[in-house]
């Protein structure tokens, strides 16, 4: 987690704030109605560490331009690939941690676990709970 | 900061608290319902579509997925949270409180600004009311209704700003927004392009692509406002308008997808070929590029433009992303380059920037539309196609500034009008073009399936597979 806090230190706060949103999509997808949404196929094809530009828009407010130039930081932070297929094109989260596990997912999984919200960790960079 | 459901106007501006312009929305409430049931999508009110609705403004995540019979979508009044420290940021007031009311010396200035953008919310949606019998797949009919209730709430937010600040003169506007009809001769919207038809769903996405992105540059310039309640208004505002420009960009793609697809398997090379495999060739979009971008050039106004100098100096419209410029914000001794004709001849000369406003957020816009260009131009390159598209020169098919009463061509190059009508046909659609991309227009209504001239997308809306049934009909 440590090498993940400095990495993320060199990234700036509006592309943190969308990396906790993408970390959550990816990893702790809420639905208001589950059973509901879980009948209707939801999450059915999701690949692994991937999340989908049409769900960003949706989630985040932020159009086309502002996406690319907002993920362009953490893309040459190491954090995440955009697989070039425009205009299908999906988000991968790729950081790894010395374990060999996502180094987000992992952090996920760690902040559910602790009740902490991801926000906390990537954008406010209160990693003490964790430790 | 949630938005209050319990309300028969759900609003996060406590409008409980002021019962006489509670009464006042709530008597204008019906009179929208009535202009969404006479000028809304036809023949939709039976339909159950899986909208989203916006539940919170804050990061937690502010919107709730669900199906919703149109007229019984909660639309409601939504601001970004008051920042107490707020200051004005650019123009004479810089530095001082943003205002929490309409300043009077201002009041006629907001009122117009204010009408003029509310005018264009509910012109789209007239515009567009017929494509839903053309819809090539219930997920992009989906999108289409999710943006129409997203710009009937835009009005919405408008006609509350109205009300509130504005006394008679806002309430009598207010009503006049239900008046006016998109290309209406007796009583038109404001602007022309939103009296154009919206005849077919290409143009439906060039129209969310280009001229939607001229009201996200309006509404960030509006964002920076120092009369508060507009500035917090217009920031809401443009996280609903990003999915429309989304949906405007990926629809124009897919429909490129598909055509460079079908042009791949025949081997089709020539940009001109394809319409016989039920596509529309390369060419035909490109004319449809030329007209979208150079109709939604003339919103931005005249390139220099002593009203738009005004606005920025009294602090009530700046510039796109203002704290970001690296300069005084005051500008006054400034310069910025725009186009002339002089002896027949473009020129760029330079003028005082305080007058060039107009100008510079069209450049803003310009940057935008040529990287969402960029991005179509890697379909064509990645199918082995050498068709890549461009924009015209600013100049070209121009009724309003400077190019005005001139006559020029796709690259710049300035002709008769004899000359540039003899190449007419190659720039611009003609009738033939219309009808031939009507002729492909078909709903399509099985879930999963999609009209043969558009590529399905790659994922489906809030984690749901692409052949859910985002549309239900009795």
């Amino acid at each position: 987690m440590r090498k993940l806090a400095d990495r993320l230190m060199l990234v700036p706060e509006n592309s943190r704030k969308l990396l906790a949103r993408i970390v959550e999509l990816a990893y702790q997808r809420k639905s208001r109605d589950q059973e509901k949404d879980k009948d209707r196929g939801r999450d059915n094809d999701r690949r692994p560490n991937t999340v989908y530009f049409p769900e960003l828009h949706e989630s985040c407010g932020l159009d086309v331009e502002a996406m690319y130039e907002t993920l362009k930081p953490l893309q040459s932070a190491g954090l995440i690939e955009i697989d070039d297929q425009y205009p299908f094109e999906e988000i991968v989260l790729v950081a790894q941690s010395p374990s060999g596990e996502n180094a987000l997912a992992e952090l996920s999984r760690r902040c559910e676990l602790a009740k902490l919200s991801v926000w906390d960790i990537v954008v406010g960079n209160e990693w003490g709970g964790l430790e | 900061m949630n938005i209050d459901y319990s309300q028969s106007i759900p609003n996060n501006v406590d409008l409980s608290g002021d019962k006489t312009l509670q009464r006042a929305l709530e008597r204008w409430q019906p009179a929208f319902l009535g202009w969404w049931k006479d000028a809304g999508p036809l023949d939709t009110s039976d339909l159950q579509v899986y909208l989203r609705t916006a539940v919170g403004v804050d990061k937690d995540g502010w919107a709730n997925f669900d199906y919703v019979r149109m007229p019984d979508y909660r639309w409601g009044i939504f601001l970004v949270p008051r920042d107490e420290q707020r200051s004005i940021g650019f123009g004479e007031h810089m530095g001082q409180p943003a205002w929490q009311d309409v300043p009077g010396e201002y009041r006629s200035a907001l009122r117009r600004i204010i009408v003029t953008q509310g005018d264009t919310e509910p012109a789209s949606v007239e515009q567009q009311r017929l494509l839903g019998r053309t819809a090539p797949s219930l997920y992009d009919m989906r999108n289409l209704f999710q943006v129409n209730v997203e710009e009937g709430r835009h009005l919405w937010a408008m006609v509350y700003l109205l009300h509130r600040y504005f006394g008679k003169d806002g309430r009598e506007e207010a009503a006049n927004l239900l008046e006016r009809r998109s290309g209406d001769s007796n009583n038109p919207r404001i602007l022309t392009a939103f009296n154009e038809q919206t005849n077919h769903w290409l143009a439906f996405f060039m129209f969310a692509f280009f001229t939607d992105r001229d009201g996200k540059f309006q509404l960030s310039s509006l964002a920076e406002s120092g009369f508060d309640p507009l500035s917090r208004t217009c920031r809401f505002m443009l996280t609903e308008e990003a999915h429309h420009l989304f949906v405007g960009e990926s629809g124009v793609a897919r429909t490129v997808q598909r055509t460079c697809e079908v042009m791949a398997q025949h081997g089709i090379t020539d940009p001109s070929g394809g319409r016989e495999h039920g596509v529309i060739d390369l060419n035909t979009l490109q004319k449809f590029v030329n007209f979208h971008y150079s109709v939604t050039l003339d919103l931005y106004g005249s390139d220099v433009s002593s009203n738009a100098a005004v606005y920025y100096t009294s602090g009530l419209k700046g510039r796109h992303l203002e704290g970001s410029q690296n300069d005084d914000h005051k500008l006054n001794s400034d310069e910025y380059g725009v186009f002339e004709i002089e002896d027949g001849k473009i020129v760029e000369t330079k003028v005082p920037a305080l007058t060039a406003m107009n100008a510079r957020l069209r450049d803003d816009y310009n940057k935008e539309i040529r990287a969402g260009l960029d991005r179509w131009n890697r379909i064509p390159e990645k199918h082995g196609i050498s068709f890549r598209f461009a924009l015209p020169h600013q100049g070209f098919h121009r009724k309003i500034g400077v190019f005005a009463g001139h006559f020029v061509g796709v690259n710049g190059r300035m002709m008769t009008e004899v000359e540039w009508n003899s190449h007419r046909d190659e720039w611009l659609p003609t009738e033939a073009d219309h009808r031939f991309v009507e002729s492909l227009m078909g709903q399509v209504i099985e879930p999963g399936k999609f009209a043969n001239w558009i590529a399905p997308p790659a994922r489906g809306i809030n984690h749901m597979p692409i052949d859910f049934r985002y549309v239900r009909f009795n």
